[in-house]
């Protein structure tokens, strides 16, 4: 079928139709059309406009695309795409991106000439190719200071790795290596310490960078008097490396900066340098820690423990008093002054200070005698001479086990069981419990003690004076404290007793110095148990007292009644006939109880039961107490609602009761009297 | 208090030193007059004397003379070589 012509007006309204749409390549076609047709101004002006959307729209696309290539680096197809774009649309944006593509595009192109000339070995080109390259992320820094560091550039390369963070071994060895180059061994080292490798090439540059470095602190040794930067950096190689090839320098450079350092009053510093303490101490360098604790303890009182410890070995050490003068006397007196230097210092923080000042002062006391008994035991043997020493000091530096031993094979020299057995436990593995114990420290004391088994045979009898003497000292704290004590602490607390007595007088003491009624029940438990295992007089009189004046209390406060306090006291009485409290606690009990019986009778009438505790009493208090019953009942028989043959009879009975007491009493010529007015 | 300090005057003096280190410590006037005539009788007297001496001076000399400062055999700068083994390790 023939194409029907369409006329002019039906292809504009498509046109138009196409054009709001935004059609514009179909609008175009058919505006075209009308064109041709008939040309008119407006639809050439439509026909512009739809040239120009189409021109748009092809620059929209380009773009796109060329962002596409961009995202994907490829800047050569990027690039053409948006110079497309530009010459549709001219927008300036377009122009400004052309312009970075082209300078990424050169900046590629350095990058891989930086690669080029890397991988031939020219290096310092490299690095400089790198640097112009665009991309300065972080990989290529690294590449740059790796290049730098190929090419021998040593100072550079340090600055280029300056500010990056090394995350892997390559980039440690190469910042290591150029340190190392530029005579930075101490950094180099430092960097090159988290590299753990095997390679034998790389452990072996690293001892040679070692070696440098020992070689550098001997020629800075030989021209300067810097021996605290010396020293710190040895420290730090032979900490790092265990080369002690240098230990010497190290040392020799600690002790002329200790010199230094003592001039000029910096005494915290040298502690500082002193620790660790070596486990052997001569007598040249014990000086240096005992004068330094001194100067130390003259400053504050913060390191007094370790100054008693140091200052009395030092001063009783033979080869160092030795030095103070040929002459014995006036090397016994020097020994003296320093003592009580140390002992001045002591007292002038315990008087103002802390807890731990007073125990300090209590420590220096006690090792002071021992130390000075250790002294007399060694005498003139010269071989014994290192066992001159504290407690804490023997302790730390192994030396208990030869002192205990010493100490037993010289029982004769202690005045009793008891200094030898508290001489050989402050040496002992218990012996930090009893210094505990001398503090009042009393848990302390108690988690102190060794586990049974776990010190040596020679030292258990001391030991064990250590435990018998800590539980009872830890005991007798808690029947002060109002605390019950268990059975085993009976066991200990006796045999402790049955080798030294004076600790029994103390808790009898304590027993006979309590009062409250708690108390006393507590002690008269552990007296009573004690009683059964150590029967002694002075825990059988203490047992007695305390088991009276308990009763008493009681019997006062009405927790307990006259029978039982009776039956109490007589019980204490039979513990210690001699008890005078009980003795006299006992008339008054009868008296008590028979007051209490005659009382109970003449309430209840029972006048024969009345008659006759009053007439077997041998209290006068009870007779008269009974009288004056009598007396009130003759007195008020006036006022009773009674016939006279009743009041006759009742005088009569009351006469006979009376005279049953007492026939002589003066009542009996009132109760006649008064019968006679009936 | 350091005796040797306020007088300004150093280890084993003579009774002389010490009298004369006392006047001139007062012309300095740096100490107090108590403070220069305590620090005068420490050192005068024996005891006191070596005593002080023995809390105010540190030797160490005989320390630092057992030591061997003799110098083990050194490496020489130059012989530092780049190690290619962390590029290997790199490239992996």
């Amino acid at each position: 079928m023939k194409k029907r012509p369409q006329n002019r007006d039906s292809i504009l309204a498509k046109a138009e139709k196409f054009f709001n749409r935004g059609n514009y390549p179909l609008a175009k076609r058919e505006f075209e059309k009308a064109d041709r047709i008939s040309v008119q101004d407006d639809i050439t002006e439509k026909i512009k406009i739809c040239v120009r959307e189409i021109g748009q729209l092809k620059a929209k696309d380009l773009v796109k695309k060329a962002r596409k290539y961009a995202k994907k680096s490829k800047l050569r197809e990027a690039l053409r795409c948006f110079e497309q774009a530009y010459g549709i649309s001219g927008e300036d944006w377009i122009c400004e991106r052309i312009g970075q593509l082209k300078g990424d595009l050169s900046g590629s192109d350095s990058i891989d000439a930086a690669r080029q000339a890397e991988a031939s070995g020219e290096y310092e080109k490299a690095a400089g190719l790198y640097r112009h390259g665009t991309q300065k992320g972080k990989d290529t820094r690294f590449k740059i200071a790796h290049c730098l560091v190929r090419a021998g550039k040593y100072d550079d390369a340090v600055s280029a790795f300056k500010d990056l963070t090394l995350s892997d071994y390559s980039a440690m060895y190469d910042y290591g290596f150029a340190l190392a180059k530029v005579g930075k061994y101490p950094q180099c080292l430092n960097i090159w310490g988290p590299i753990e490798s095997d390679d034998s090439a790389f452990l072996k540059q690293r001892a040679s960078v070692q070696s440098l470095l020992a070689a550098d602190l001997y020629d800075r040794f030989e021209h300067s008097e810097d021996f605290a930067g010396i020293y710190k950096e040895g420290v730090s190689i032979v900490d790092s490396s265990g080369d002690s090839s240098i230990g010497d320098l190290v040392e020799y450079c600690k002790y002329a900066w200790i010199d230094q350092l003592w001039k000029e009053e910096q005494y915290e510093t040298i502690r500082e340098l002193l620790f660790p303490i070596p486990s052997k101490m001569e007598a040249d360098l014990l000086t240096l820690y005992a004068k330094t604790f001194f100067k130390l303890a003259e400053i504050s009182g913060k390191h007094l423990s370790d100054f008693i410890m140091f200052w009395l070995t030092t001063v009783y050490n033979p080869e160092i008093s030795g030095k103070f003068s040929a002459r014995p006397e006036e090397r016994d007196n020097v020994r003296r002054a320093l003592i009580r230097k140390a002992e001045d210092l002591l007292k002038k923080y315990a008087d103002v200070g802390d807890k731990s000042s007073k125990a300090a002062l209590a420590c220096w006391n006690v090792e002071k005698k021992l130390v000075e008994d250790i002294k007399a035991i060694v005498g003139d043997r010269e071989a014994l001479s290192c066992l001159i020493c504290s407690p804490q000091f023997a302790v730390r530096f192994g030396k208990s086990g030869q002192i205990i031993q010493l100490i037993r094979d010289n029982r004769d020299f202690f005045t009793d069981l008891e200094h030898y057995l508290q001489t050989g436990g402050y040496y002992s593995s218990a012996g930090p419990s009893l210094f505990y114990l001398k503090n009042r420290q009393y848990d302390k004391a108690l988690a102190g003690l060794p586990v049974s088994g776990s010190y040596d045979a020679g030292e258990s009898e001391f030991v064990d004076y250590c435990v018998e003497m800590v539980q009872f000292a830890c005991g007798l704290q808690c029947l002060e404290e109002g605390e019950d004590l268990s059975r085993p602490y009976i066991e200990t607390v006796v045999n402790l007793f049955n080798k030294t007595s004076k600790y029994e007088q103390e808790l009898i003491d304590k027993a006979i110095d309590s009062h409250e009624p708690d108390k006393l029940r507590l002690y008269e438990d552990v007296l009573s148990e004690l009683h059964s295992r150590r029967p002694t007089k002075g825990i059988k009189d203490a047992l007695s007292l305390v088991m009276s004046r308990r009763a008493i209390i009681m019997f006062n406060i009405h927790r307990m009644n006259s029978k039982v306090l009776n039956t109490t006291i007589k019980k204490a009485l039979k513990l210690n006939p001699e008890n005078e409290f009980a003795r006299g606690l006992l008339g008054h009990v009868k008296t008590n109880v028979e007051i209490e019986k005659l009382n109970h009778a003449l309430s209840r009438h029972k006048m024969g039961k009345a008659c006759r505790i009053a007439a077997m009493s041998e209290n006068e208090k009870v007779r008269d107490l009974f009288f004056e019953f009598m007396e009130r009942n003759l007195e008020e028989l006036d006022g009773h609602d009674m016939d006279s043959t009743g009041k006759a009879f009742f005088l009569r009975e009351l006469y006979k009761w009376c005279a049953d007491v007492d026939e002589s009493h003066p009542i009996l010529d009132k109760i006649y009297n008064k019968s006679q007015t009936f | 208090m350091n005796p040797y300090k306020i007088l300004c005057i150093n280890k084993h003096p003579t009774k002389q030193d010490i009298i004369q280190a006392a006047a001139f410590a007062m012309r300095e006037r740096k100490y107090d007059i108590k403070e220069i005539a305590a620090a005068q009788k420490e050192l005068i007297d024996p005891i006191a004397g070596i005593t002080q001496e023995f809390l105010q001076f540190i030797d160490l000399k005989s320390l630092r003379d057992r030591l061997d400062l003799t110098r083990s055999k050194t490496q020489t700068l130059s012989s530092l070589e780049y190690l290619s083994c962390f590029d290997l390790k790199l490239s992996d």
